[in-house]
C-alpha cells in the first residue's frame, strides 16, 4: 500500500492561481502543474509567433507548424511537469517571451522532427492493466448572464481510477500515480506525500478589459 | 486558435478535424483533413495514420463564448457525450 491513512489526512484542498498568457488580444489562463497546463500556453505562445494572416485554415503549412509546435512543448512536458511543492521547477522562465521566441525558432518550416517522449512511467506490465480508453473524467462548464463563469474538470483517471472506495463518503480514489516517473532525479519522480504530473486543464480566456469570454476544455485525448 | 484566428463558431472549431502526435514522426489525422494535408505532411518526413470517424481518442472539446453583445455561444464536441443546455 503506498497510501497510509494519515496521508489522507494530511491533505488540504488549494485555491491557486492560474498561469496565464496573452493571446490575440485576449488572456488564456490555466492550472499551473502539476497539471501540464502551461504546455498549452507555450503551443499558443509559439503559435503567435507565426505569420498567422498567411496562413489558411487547415493548409498542410499550418498543421505542419501545429504538429511541430506540439513536440517542443511536449518535450518540456516531459522534462519539466511536476509538484510545485515538491520539486524545482521553472515556471515562469518556461513562460518567459524571449524563451518561447527560441523555442519558436527551432521549429522547421519543412522537415518533421523526431519527437521522443523522455518520460519514464510506470509500465502497465507492471501494474496489470492500464485505464481503458475511455477513461474517467469529465469537463463541465457554466456561465451565467453576468459572465460569472466556471471551468470545471473532475477525474479518476482510469475508469473508476484505483477502484478504491471511501466508505463514508463514496468518493472514488483516482490513480493518476502510474503517471509519475521513475527515473531518478526528474522532477516528477514518484515520492511520498507527492502529487503526480497529470493532464488536467480547465482554462479560461478573458477579453482585453479583463471580462470573460471563453471557457474551454476536453476530459482527455493528449497529443 | 480557429475561433480567434479563423473566425468559426464555437461549434464549427470543435467539429474541426483534428491531429494527435505520436512517437517520433508520427502523427496521426482525422479523415477529414484534406489528403491534400496527408500528402503535404508525409512530404515532410511525417508518418501519417489516418484515423476514420469521430473517435474519443481525440479528446472532446467543450466550449462556452461569450459575444460583446452578451450572448452565449457554445460547442459541444461528438467525439463524447456531451451537451450544451441553456437554463
Amino acid at each position: 500500500m503506498l497510501s497510509r491513512a494519515q496521508d489522507f489526512d494530511a491533505h488540504e484542498v488549494e485555491w491557486g492561481t492560474p498561469a496565464s498568457v496573452q493571446c490575440q488580444g485576449r488572456t488564456v489562463h490555466t492550472v499551473k502543474p502539476n497539471s501540464q497546463g502551461i504546455v498549452l500556453l507555450q503551443m499558443l505562445s509559439m503559435i503567435e509567433t507565426l505569420p498567422l494572416a498567411e496562413r489558411s485554415n487547415n493548409s498542410t503549412q499550418l498543421l505542419h507548424e501545429r504538429v511541430e509546435v506540439t513536440k517542443l512543448a511536449f518535450a518540456d512536458k516531459d522534462r519539466w511537469i511536476a509538484d510545485l511543492a515538491m520539486a524545482e521547477m521553472p515556471v515562469a522562465p518556461l513562460l518567459n517571451e524571449q524563451y518561447i521566441n527560441g523555442r519558436a525558432a527551432q521549429l522547421s518550416a519543412s522537415v518533421a522532427a523526431q519527437y521522443l517522449p523522455r518520460f519514464e512511467t510506470i509500465s502497465f506490465d507492471d501494474v496489470g492493466e492500464g485505464p481503458a480508453e475511455d477513461g474517467d473524467t469529465i469537463f463541465a462548464m457554466v456561465v451565467d448572464e453576468e459572465g460569472n463563469a466556471v471551468s470545471w474538470i473532475q477525474s479518476l483517471y482510469g475508469s473508476f481510477g484505483s477502484k478504491l472506495v471511501v466508505p463514508e463518503t463514496g468518493i472514488v480514489l483516482h490513480n493518476r500515480g502510474v503517471v509519475f516517473s521513475l527515473q531518478e532525479g526528474h522532477p516528477n519522480q514518484v515520492a511520498p506525500g507527492k502529487r503526480p504530473f497529470h493532464t488536467l486543464m480547465s482554462t479560461m480566456i478573458t477579453d482585453a478589459s479583463d471580462e470573460f469570454e471563453m471557457a474551454i476544455g476536453t476530459p482527455g485525448g493528449s497529443g | 486558435m480557429k475561433i480567434l484566428v479563423f473566425g468559426m463558431s464555437p461549434q464549427q472549431a470543435v467539429e474541426s478535424p483534428r491531429f494527435r502526435i505520436g512517437n517520433i514522426n508520427g502523427v496521426s489525422l482525422e479523415s477529414r483533413l484534406p489528403s491534400a494535408v496527408r500528402a503535404g505532411l508525409s512530404a515532410r518526413g511525417h508518418d501519417v495514420e489516418v484515423v476514420y470517424g469521430w473517435t474519443a481518442s481525440f479528446g472532446s472539446v467543450q466550449v462556452v463564448q461569450r459575444l460583446a453583445s452578451g450572448m452565449l455561444r457554445t460547442g459541444a464536441d461528438m467525439r463524447r457525450e456531451a451537451a450544451a443546455m441553456a437554463y
